[in-house]
């Protein structure tokens, strides 16, 4: 048996880099996630299922999940739109359109939320064209909680999918239409296969991260329970009560949420590109 | 709690009622708030220290009409069932009911109230309860800190300038009410009446005709947050279903 060379890489050493990956990853992530386990363990098993069960808190966790679902599949669809208009078309202040998609990621999320309200209640600009014409109230109502998140989610599926949408090459499509494809099918058959999975990592990011979300949602949402009150205030609530053991059970409860959410992504993924890679 | 004269606490304050100008609803004291055409600005004392003092000033004054319990409980929960926004913070209700235009009224501390009175002249007015509470910010000099960095002395000689004549009438300038007795008195009002729609020109502007309650009548704080603000206390049960 010969011996397989070893390759070469650019930083020396798996033993060593992985070992600081894991010592990284340990300090930052998974050490305060412990301590989250370890707070809650002061709780008994039933007093934990009470705390995480109690109607106010399910309703909280409803009304996180819901708006950041829905968001995160607004943030899909438009995405993709915006993501293909940056990468196939050249207009003036292309640049510019392409820098102001990240905004999100950089302002302060409070100062997002204070600005969405102030647009959104029915004196504002938006808010008073929607309530006079349609009836529509967005501020307070899980619909202003929707569109912070859609907001803070935007970014994640653009710069997602972007990337992607530049390396497809464009043969594929004229091999396509080549073949006798129209351009939608062209699109479903061609492209889309291979956006997916991008598609997917941009789209659990976005939920996940806004069903986490607080800074921005907590001015827009009015937080009446049981209506617009989200998960995170609930922790914050608690935290105020100096009732760290339950605040920390709720949390727990998130964590495994998002677990989970990332989870299915990771699956989704690996089917969906080994089907686009022909190998299953 | 009491290395500082006064409860430790140099000046105090109270919870009034910011209405819009020439008072549309007619509000005039805490059972205006129950009726089902107003619309409350108040923030979660869950979230918000400063609003425990909303929610008991309220307690108090259903307490004074002589309900009981249960029927004080049953007012407050309609008095929550008013609130528009439930905002997590004073700063954020004082947005949503002055920037975003929400609500009726805003239950504020009476130095924020003036402070909306002074920045937006003409657009809002103050209106006293009959019944309110003492609201006593506290002071404290925080040892571990003060050590570690030597600044025990200047620490403690802030705090004790706190009481001093100069500075009480800089914290009556800015409408908190003084301790010193005699600067209290100097800055109570002789007009009659409940509501407030300008800062008075002579600067004279403590209505003095409220009836305070304290912390005290709660039994202090411990108590009062236990009863009223723990998880599934009091202010959880009003938003059972």
């Amino acid at each position: 048996m010969k011996r397989i060379r070893k390759r070469k890489n650019i930083i020396p050493g798996f033993g060593l880099s992985f070992g600081i990956t894991i010592t990284i990853l340990s300090l930052i992530v998974l050490i305060p996630l412990c301590s989250l386990i370890v707070f809650t363990a002061r709780l008994s098993f039933s007093e934990f299922i009470y705390t995480i069960t109690r109607p106010r808190i399910l309703s909280g966790y409803w009304v996180s999940l819901s708006t950041a679902l829905i968001a995160a599949l607004v943030n899909a669809f438009m995405g993709v739109i915006m993501a293909w208009v940056l990468v196939r078309y050249d207009f003036p202040g292309k640049k510019f359109i392409d820098g102001i998609i990240e905004l999100p990621f950089a302002l302060p999320t409070a100062v997002a939320g204070i600005s969405l309200t102030h647009l959104t209640t029915t004196n504002g600009w938006v808010g008073k064209f929607f309530y006079e014409t349609f009836g529509i109230r967005i501020a307070y109502t899980r619909l202003g909680i929707t569109i912070a998140l859609i907001f803070i989610g935007i970014p994640f599926v653009v710069r997602s999918v972007q990337p992607v949408l530049e390396k497809i090459d464009i043969q594929y499509e004229e091999a396509a239409m080549i073949l006798g494809a129209d351009r939608r099918t062209t699109f479903w058959k061609v492209i889309f296969p291979e956006l997916l999975p991008a598609l997917i990592s941009g789209f659990t990011l976005a939920f996940a991260r806004g069903i986490g979300e607080y800074g921005s949602v907590v001015f827009i949402a009015g937080n009446t329970p049981y209506e617009t009150e989200i998960a995170p205030l609930l922790i914050m609530s608690e935290l105020q009560e100096f009732d760290y053991a339950a605040a920390t059970s709720i949390a727990l409860v998130m964590l495994a949420i998002a677990f989970i959410i990332l989870s299915v992504n990771a699956v989704a993924q690996s089917i969906v590109s080994r089907r686009v890679s022909g190998l299953a | 709690m009491s290395e500082f004269p006064l409860d430790s606490s140099p000046y105090t304050s109270t919870i009034v009622f910011l209405v819009r100008s020439g008072n549309p609803k007619g509000i005039y004291d805490w059972d205006d708030l129950i009726r089902d055409d107003v619309g409350v600005i108040t923030p979660n004392p869950k979230t918000s220290g400063g609003a425990m003092w909303n929610y008991l000033a309220a307690w108090y004054f259903f307490e004074q009409q002589g309900q009981s319990d249960e029927e004080i409980l049953d007012s407050i929960r309609k008095l929550y069932g008013n609130v528009v926004v439930l905002d997590s913070g004073a700063r954020g209700s004082t947005t949503s009911f002055v920037e975003n235009g929400q609500g009726d009224v805003l239950l504020a501390w009476e130095n924020e109230a003036f402070l909306s009175l002074k920045e937006h002249p003409g657009e809002y007015e103050i209106v006293v309860p009959s019944v309110s509470i003492l609201c006593q910010p506290t002071v404290a000099v925080v040892d571990e800190v003060t050590r570690k960095h030597d600044t025990v002395d200047a620490a403690t000689e802030y705090l004790n300038y706190l009481y001093s004549d100069e500075a009480q009438v800089i914290e009556a300038e800015n409408f908190y009410r003084p301790s010193t007795p005699e600067i209290y008195a100097q800055y109570v009002t002789e007009i009659e009446g409940s509501t407030i729609t300008e800062i008075p020109e002579n600067g004279k502007w403590i209505n003095d005709s409220v009836v305070l309650t304290d912390i005290n009548h709660f039994g202090g704080w411990e108590k009062a947050r236990a009863v009223h603000f723990a998880d599934g206390a009091n202010f959880d049960s009003i938003y059972e279903q």
